[in-house]
């Protein structure tokens, strides 16, 4: 076993294969920072550079790209309010309230930090997984998937600051908003009004641009300020160095929840940033900072986020199930390299599997590296005076809103979610549950639907059900305790006063 | 009635958008649930049951706020307030702030409606060109070099990344 993973590490440090590592994340820290992009559109770019290329190098090409898109994506995320990408979004909660404090070099190396100890850390998970996650993964059916669903859902009440009425109703509004399209496990189509462009229902990358990016940007113009109220970028590198060791415990925690969402297909990356922001939110002390510019609140849902990664490998790896699309792609370039994936890949091919594993882990360390010595310059972009940055990043935003389905409606959609987003965040109405609804409507009603057609009502008898049931309520209840021994937040000039406060709220 | 509408006149605007916001959030409810029924009945259980459990929350949070604005609190309390945008304008009154943003987010609007037209690469220099000048009060030069390298990384992205662009009514450049 060593052996074999000595042998994988010194094909991946081969120099002809470094050079492809290096390609793809590049490419990766690239897609990242595009907002509304994803590890999907980067695979697409790079398969057919693929095509044709010597197993191990292709794989790695591919691998190291799609592990550093959660590193770089935390820059949009932090410096605009804008989701770099789906599992960027709880990032915003508290990276874009630093950045306004001009702590924006803190919150972007805390991140990298994080990032970079996650993604090794879900490499690691990914080696000990190939070897005893078989077991697990096969106890996993469809009842307890839907359950994993309601504890994802469960972390709404504590996404809902001051407001969990309204925080609850949020979440029921993104459920429904899920259903839109196609219907699950039956035919027909709901919610369209007639129009094709939702027969597929509504893109997430257009609801979440809307929702959290198109306010922010307004309110930035109402303003006419910088993104930082403070003068000059306070909080250098090592501030977040710093950070992120001293809440190392929340790195860990973030680092392990990670791979486990991760694992679970279905389940996915839109989601894991937002279940390790509740769980940190639910296990610090005077969590009542999070969502007011928290470094705490950057550095759990950016471990979580490059964590997944390796999490997401193993069904790939071991069953050849893709648990996403960035996995379901590279599976088809594992096809395309001449390797079938499935069950007997890791006994037919363990160089290939280990080289997936350490690519990942090498791919993390020099993309915190080359991010980390960017840092200073990036954070610049918050001294930006809004009315030069706004125009330019409402130019993006509408190239990343149309790519999600290529679509004129995706455009209409982003002006309408927007509008929407900017009246929920006058009202203080919570917009991250919305957006947790909606990434699990499809999941939760598909899983429901299979468990009722197979096991009937019996179901909720299972054991695995009944462990996460009792496990999402202590969540719920925790989160009421945590909420009602929370004292009020202390207005000051920067911080939970002003318009990035709103965060909070989600 | 009567003393509901006065009760809502002596609330603050946040307040007023808020309650504005909670009554829509109901009628989605509401309307996605009846618009459920039409649904095929296997496709009708999730959006339906969904929709209505949220729709009966949603009507307590509005009768909710009817109380608070009958004894004369507020509708927004707590830690929910500092997550309001609209108190937390400062120098500017929220009925300013709302014509400001109805100002921009008409420039975005006009943008997109431009796209449709004109396609996207001319649309993204007239709105970029009409803004800086305009509002940013920038130099001609800064103006013409900004937005030369903002179409050199469009091109740049959509060809290395395989982007697309929307079809306009005029395809003057594509």
């Amino acid at each position: 076993m060593i052996d074999a993973a000595v042998e994988a590490l010194l094909l991946v440090l081969q120099p002809g294969r470094l050079i492809w590592i290096f390609l793809g994340i590049c490419v990766g820290l690239i897609v990242g920072v595009l907002p509304g992009m994803g590890g999907t559109v980067g695979m697409a770019v790079l398969l057919p550079f693929a095509f044709g290329m010597e197993p191990v190098t292709g794989i790695a090409f591919l691998v190291g790209m799609a592990a550093v898109i959660h590193c770089s994506d935390t820059i949009p995320s932090v410096l605009l309010g804008v989701p770099g990408s789906a599992g960027a979004q709880a990032t915003i909660m508290d990276g874009y309230p630093l950045a306004r404090q001009g702590r924006a070099g803190e919150a972007l190396s805390a991140s990298f930090i994080s990032s970079m100890f996650g993604g090794v850390f879900g490499a690691l998970v990914l080696f000990g997984a190939l070897w005893f996650a078989r077991p697990f993964l096969l106890a996993l059916a469809t009842p307890e998937l839907f359950m994993l669903t309601m504890l994802g859902l469960s972390m709404v009440g504590i996404l809902s600051r001051g407001a969990p009425l309204a925080g609850l109703i949020s979440g029921g509004i993104g459920l429904v908003l899920g259903t839109i399209g196609g219907a699950q496990g039956a035919p027909g189509y709901r919610y369209t009004f007639g129009t094709l462009y939702l027969l597929d229902g509504l893109p997430l990358v257009v609801l979440a641009l809307g929702l959290f990016a198109l306010p922010e940007l307004l309110d930035l113009m109402v303003l006419k300020t910088k993104i930082s109220q403070v003068s000059a970028v306070v909080g250098g590198k090592m501030d977040g160095v710093r950070a992120a060791w001293k809440h190392r415990r929340l790195v860990l925690q973030g680092s392990i929840i990670g791979p486990i969402i991760g694992m679970i297909p279905g389940l996915g990356g839109s989601v894991v940033d937002w279940i390790a922001y509740g769980a940190a939110a639910q296990t610090t002390k005077n969590s009542e900072t999070f969502g007011t510019g928290d470094i705490r609140g950057v550095i759990a849902p950016e471990a979580a986020n490059n964590a997944k990664e390796g999490g997401a490998l193993v069904p790939a790896l071991i069953f050849g199930i893709p648990g996403s699309g960035t996995t379901a792609m590279l599976l088809g370039g594992l096809i395309i390299l001449g390797v079938p994936p499935g069950p007997r890949l890791l006994t037919d091919n363990t160089a290939l599997v280990l080289a997936i594993v350490w690519t990942l882990a090498i791919a993390n360390v020099i993309a915190t590296g080359m991010l980390f010595a960017l840092t200073k310059q990036i954070a610049k972009i918050t001294q930006v005076p809004s009315t030069w940055l706004v125009p330019f990043v409402v130019v993006l935003l509408a190239i990343a809103s149309y790519q999600a389905t290529r679509h004129y409606g995706d455009l209409v959609a982003f002006l309408l979610i927007g509008a929407l987003g900017w009246a929920m965040k006058q009202a203080a109405w919570p917009r991250a549950p919305m957006l947790i609804g909606f990434v699990l409507s499809a999941s939760s009603e598909r899983f429901f639907f299979i468990s009722m057609n197979v096991y009937g009502a019996t179901w909720i008898t299972r054991p695995g059900v009944i462990i996460i049931a009792v496990l999402t309520v202590l969540l719920i209840i925790g989160g009421v305790i945590t909420q009602s021994k929370k004292k009020p937040a202390k207005p000051g000039s920067v911080g939970p006063k002003g318009p990035s406060a709103q965060q909070a709220g989600g | 009635v009567a003393t509901l509408r006065a009760s809502l006149r002596r609330l603050s605007l946040t307040d007023r958008v808020r309650f504005g916001v909670d009554v829509g959030a109901l009628l989605l409810l509401s309307g996605a649930a009846v618009g459920a029924l039409e649904f095929r009945r296997l496709a009708r259980y999730f959006p339906f049951w969904v929709s209505v459990f949220f729709a009966i929350l949603a009507l307590a949070n509005v009768v909710h706020d009817v109380r608070s604005a009958k004894s004369g609190t507020g509708i927004i309390k707590g830690d929910a307030i500092d997550s309001a945008s609209m108190s937390t304008y400062d120098g500017a009154s929220p009925i300013e702030a709302l014509k400001a943003t109805t100002l921009y987010m008409g420039w975005v609007v006009g943008y997109v409606a431009l796209i449709y037209v004109i396609g996207m690469p001319i649309a993204t220099v007239i709105f970029l060109t009409l803004w800086l000048r305009r509002i940013a009060e920038a130099q001609w030069v800064h103006i013409v070099i900004s937005v030369a390298v903002m179409l050199g990384m469009l091109f740049g992205v959509t060809e290395a990344l395989g982007f697309r662009w929307p079809h306009s009514l005029i395809e003057i450049w594509r």
